[in-house]
């Protein structure tokens, strides 16, 4: 990662000397263009050097290479951790679970993309040209994610995003060759709309606030929470928008301004190490003490209830992608045994993500044949139907032919005192669940949505947008 | 008598002066120590916190300026925009996806020469216009700010969803250097800059704001408008400078209730102070006023007035020792009074006894003569009378020279057993004739330090008074029991009593209640036991006979029998 000051020497050169004095410009141009040449090879090391991790299939026997990217370090780097642990897991279920000798040989490769769209562009690129891969696969950050399905879309090659939930990827920003297998922006913000607009009738709030990183996923996050309260008929006063920037360190400010703007519900979108960190504060300051702060999307993460402790604050009103005791199936239950026998400890949802992401590799592979093209692929995944451990008795996840999404259901829970998995003391209880076809975008607003993206409705055209 | 000058009122002020006057001088001087400091603090806090915020600004700017600026004049970048698809430099491709991926950036838009937006370069915070084309895009309207050949161009406020951002345009050249062919700009997230305001100085009181020529931002990018007072820091740009918003009532709020509590404490301090001073002075005043309208009394002559007793504190001990030394003085002027009757009347009672005496004498002789010669059994008993009327006479003749010169005592210890003997012997016969019981009772085994011959006149008039005011089938007990160092002798009758309003005055001289007597008996004891350093008490009441008590100094110590 450039930090700071290297990424100021790297542009350290000449322009002001340049102004003056041309001779020495062009001799401290050329230093800066090694420079640049050192700075573009740091960020390509990780792609050659150790950083990369491979498991799977050999290069020789494998039917097809995935090439994945998530963090591997700083806050994020749990996802990527747990995200591997769950992709091995799908290996053995697939193995297990087709026909003796009918399951896809994978190989599957990891890379930091260190939560930068620039590094995960590069190893996309490198996993495209060099690996040959036939599916780019996973990305945590939307901002990131964005970036690569650029490059998937420019390339042809097909993406299967695991951990990422900005709908626009979906819905504004769809291409043929993207597919999503964990919930997105718009699932979880209408089954947020619905909860709220439930919670309404009994609590009467009234003033909502909604703070969200200040990226493409916080900010499509609100816009789908607003859509959705509308399309419910919530009334409600805003107290304010707040934009914090992505692995912000210290939400004081945010929180001051929260507790004056007087909220009686705050939504987050918020997720990861900012969230935990948000909500520490949030908690010490006693922001929360008359309020109830709800994060529909990633809240309820394993590592944000470990993060709790003992506390049980009754004001969180938490979802996420995947619960470890929702739903009760042996799917589930079976899903998080192998995790722990296999890590040691309980998964984040990051690992049932990735771990979708390469069973519908498998079963696409599978039922289109492992030779097929992405033609084929893409076919076959449209509509293709998955029994994943999120699935609650009785329904299978499927993906949405329009979309690309993964259609399922969602689980809103309160904090609860649950040591069953430890080292958490609190888990998800109390839970309201909602139908994965009640929280689907209509199609009609999906299309309306793209329409106006693609400035068709009188407003400007959007300006091209490189991809290299 | 009028008290100009009250000790207890001068205390009293003192008093209040000394506990009240440093309570206050240090509140005053801590109250107005503590204004000073907080004032120098604030205002070097404020004026520190202004410069501070105003550098790190100046800095973000610069760094963003510094870095469009490389950008604009880095080779391939003025013709990226208008490239062709496929012609572009991967170069600065890639350049420009580092360069906007930072979380202060949304991404980098290039402009054509007529300001038309043409290429959006998403960064890793891009989200809304111009990235998405759902809502527009436009800079026309906002404010522009001129920072060398750079523009600042906004801020523009957050709206509903959207964050607040600005753009630092640099424009682009052709191979001539003052031909302009478009403008690259930075899309700046217009928090990252107000974050630079820093945390608020004093959480609720200063409240940081970036002035900017679209209005004020506070610290997390939003709009604000300032209610308290302003003080401003430097210009950083012009039209752009740090602001403090300073809430006076919320710094020197908790300030402010600290004095108004210290104060009231103090003022409330010195009015319980004063309060309690004002009682403990009417207290003592009304109590040392009692001392003085009881001293006042005695000195008037007043000497049965006694001043109330309250308490055992040392007001109270001198109320008891005046009243002490009242009773005292009664008593000495009492005893100094009779003692001056006595006195008189003894002189009076000597003369007359001393010239009644001789004729007396020489009238018994002749009566005794006339009766030797006298056959006459008439005259004879006659003549009888007569002379047992003069032995009368003499005797009370001779009572009066022992009661107007009474002998000195010759002290010394006296068996309470042999006196009892003694006035048994006496007694007794009388109270037989009379049917009354006569009875000795106590500690014979008693010695009492006095004149053996008074103590027996004293004991002896006792009992024959009590003997003779007792009736038939009555009873008069001799009592003598140890008593505090002292032998008390009582006398105990079942007679009639004697009535409260004569009480006083048995003792004096000449007053009986009898027929027979001059009402010399218990003068004379009294006298005697005085002489002798004793008391005598009497206690009496009608239908429930009289105790004399006799109080003497004991001889020795002992044991009861």
């Amino acid at each position: 990662m450039i930090q700071p000051s290297e990424e100021k020497m790297l542009f350290s050169f000449c322009f002001r000397k340049h102004l003056t004095d041309p001779l020495l410009a062009a001799g401290r141009c050329a230093a800066w263009r090694v420079r640049l040449a050192i700075g573009l090879a740091v960020i390509a090391w990780p792609i050659s050097g150790q950083a990369r991790i491979e498991f799977g299939a050999s290069p020789r026997s494998a039917d097809a290479t995935v090439g994945c990217m998530f963090p591997l370090a700083g806050r994020a780097a749990i996802y990527g951790r747990d995200s591997i642990a769950g992709m091995k897991l799908a290996l053995a279920d697939l193995a297990a679970e087709l026909p003796p000798g009918t399951a896809p040989k994978l190989r599957i490769l990891v890379e930091d993309d260190r939560s930068k769209a620039s590094v995960a562009t590069r190893i996309a690129e490198n996993f495209i040209t060099r690996d040959k891969v036939r599916f780019l696969c996973g990305v945590v950050s939307s901002g990131v994610a964005q970036a690569v399905s650029r490059v998937s879309r420019a390339r042809q090659v097909i993406m299967i995003g695991t951990d990422h939930a900005s709908s626009r990827l979906t819905i504004e920003d769809f291409h043929r060759h993207y597919f999503r297998v964990s919930n997105d922006t718009y699932t979880s913000m209408a089954a947020g709309a619905r909860y709220l607009a439930n919670l309404q009738k009994t609590s009467g709030w009234r003033r909502m606030a909604f703070i969200g990183p200040d990226y493409d996923y916080g900010h499509i996050a609100w816009r789908d929470l607003e859509d959705a309260m509308a399309s419910q008929g919530v009334r409600y006063e805003m107290a304010g928008h707040l934009w914090p920037r992505l692995y912000e360190p210290d939400y004081t400010a945010y929180i001051a301004e929260l507790k004056a703007a007087k909220p009686d519900v705050i939504v987050t979108a918020l997720w990861g190490g900012d969230f935990i960190a948000f909500l520490k504060q949030a908690l010490s300051s006693g922001l929360l003490d008359k309020t109830r702060l709800a994060n529909f999307d990633t809240g309820g993460n394993f590592d944000v209830l470990v993060s709790l402790g003992e506390q049980a604050p009754s004001g969180l009103i938490l979802s996420a992608r995947h619960h470890n005791n929702w739903p009760e199936t042996a799917r589930n239950r079976k899903f998080v045994d192998d995790f722990h026998h296999l890590e040691g400890r309980f998964p984040t949802y990051a690992a049932e993500g990735a771990y979708a992401g390469i069973m519908a590799i498998g079963r696409a592979l599978a039922l289109a044949g492992k030779r097929a093209g992405n033609e084929q692929l893409i076919r076959t995944l449209e509509g293709l139907h998955l029994s994943l451990p999120e699935d609650p008795e009785g329904y299978v996840s499927h993906i949405d032919a329009e979309t690309h999404q993964i259609v399922q259901a969602q689980a809103i829970g309160e904090v609860v005192p649950n040591s069953a998995f430890a080292p958490a003391k609190v888990m998800l209880g109390r839970w309201v669940v909602y139908r994965a076809e009640e929280l689907q975008p209509p199609l009609d607003l999906v299309r309306s949505r793209r329409v106006r993206a693609r400035g068709d409705t009188g407003s400007p055209a959007p300006p091209p947008i490189p991809t290299q | 008598m009028v008290i100009d000058k009250s000790i207890v009122r001068r205390y009293v002020i003192l008093s209040v002066l000394a506990s009240t006057l440093p309570v206050l001088s240090i509140g005053l001087l801590y109250d107005r120590f503590t204004g000073n400091a907080l004032e120098q603090l604030l205002g070097e806090k404020i004026s520190t916190h202004l410069t501070a915020t105003a550098n790190r600004l100046g800095a973000y700017i610069e760094a963003r300026r510094y870095q469009i600026e490389t950008l604009a004049n880095y080779p391939g970048i003025s013709g990226f925009a208008s490239a062709r698809k496929g012609e572009t430099s991967d170069e600065v491709a890639a350049l420009l996806q580092i360069e906007s991926d930072l979380p202060d950036l949304y991404g980098i838009l290039f402009f054509a020469a007529d300001g038309r937006l043409q290429l959006a370069v998403p960064g890793q915070a891009a989200s809304g216009p111009p990235y998405w084309a759902d809502r527009p895009f436009a800079t026309a309207g906002l404010p522009k700010t001129t920072l060398g050949e750079t523009e600042i161009i906004g801020p523009m406020p957050a709206t509903g969803g959207d964050s607040g951002w600005l753009l630092l345009r640099h424009p682009l050249r052709g191979r001539q250097a003052d031909q302009i062919t478009g403008y690259i700009a930075l899309h700046v997230r217009l928090a990252s800059l107000t974050e630079q305001l820093g945390a608020n100085a004093a959480a609720g009181a200063l409240q940081p704001l970036l002035r900017t020529p679209a209005g004020d931002f506070n610290t997390v990018g939003q709009a604000a408008a300032a209610h308290g007072e302003i003080v401003a820091g430097p210009e950083i740009l012009p039209g752009w400078r740090p602001l403090l918003e300073v809430e006076s009532m919320a710094v020197l709020k908790s300030f402010a209730l600290e004095r108004r509590v210290l104060l009231i404490a103090a003022l409330v301090s010195a009015a319980l102070i004063v309060l309690l001073f004002y009682r403990l002075s009417q207290q003592l005043r009304k109590r040392i006023g009692l001392l003085l309208s009881g001293a006042k009394a005695i000195s008037s002559g007043q000497l049965d007035h006694r001043i109330a007793e309250h308490g055992s504190d040392e007001i109270a001990s001198v109320s008891h020792a005046f009243n002490a030394m009242s009773g005292k003085l009664k008593e000495h002027l009492e005893r100094a009074v009779r003692l001056e009757k006595l006195a008189v009347l003894g002189e009076f009672a000597s003369g007359i006894a001393h010239e009644i005496r001789n004729p007396l004498a020489a009238i018994k002789t002749s009566v005794q003569a006339l009766a030797r010669r006298e056959s006459d059994p008439k005259r004879t008993q006659l003549l009888a009378e007569m002379e047992g009327e003069i032995d009368r006479l003499a005797r009370v003749v001779s009572d009066l020279v022992d009661f107007g010169r009474p002998r000195h005592p010759a002290p010394g210890a006296v068996s309470v057993r042999e006196l009892a003997r003694r006035i048994s012997a006496i007694i007794e016969p009388e109270a037989l004739v009379r049917g009354v019981h006569f009875s000795c009772q106590g500690n014979p085994d008693l010695e009492v330090w006095a004149d053996p011959d008074h103590l027996q006149q004293i004991v002896l008039n006792l009992a024959l008074n009590a003997v003779q005011a007792t009736p038939a089938k009555g009873a008069v007990i001799l009592r003598a029991t140890s008593e505090n160092g002292q032998v008390a002798i009582e006398v105990r009758d079942t007679g009639c009593g004697i009535p409260a309003e004569l009480l006083g005055r048995v003792s004096d001289p000449f007053f009986t209640t009898k027929t027979k007597g001059v009402g010399l008996g218990l003068s004379i004891s009294r006298q005697l036991c005085e002489l002798n350093g004793g008391q005598i008490g009497i206690d009496s009441a009608p239908g429930h006979g009289t105790v004399v008590r006799v109080l003497l100094p004991i001889a020795k110590p002992c044991q009861p029998s």
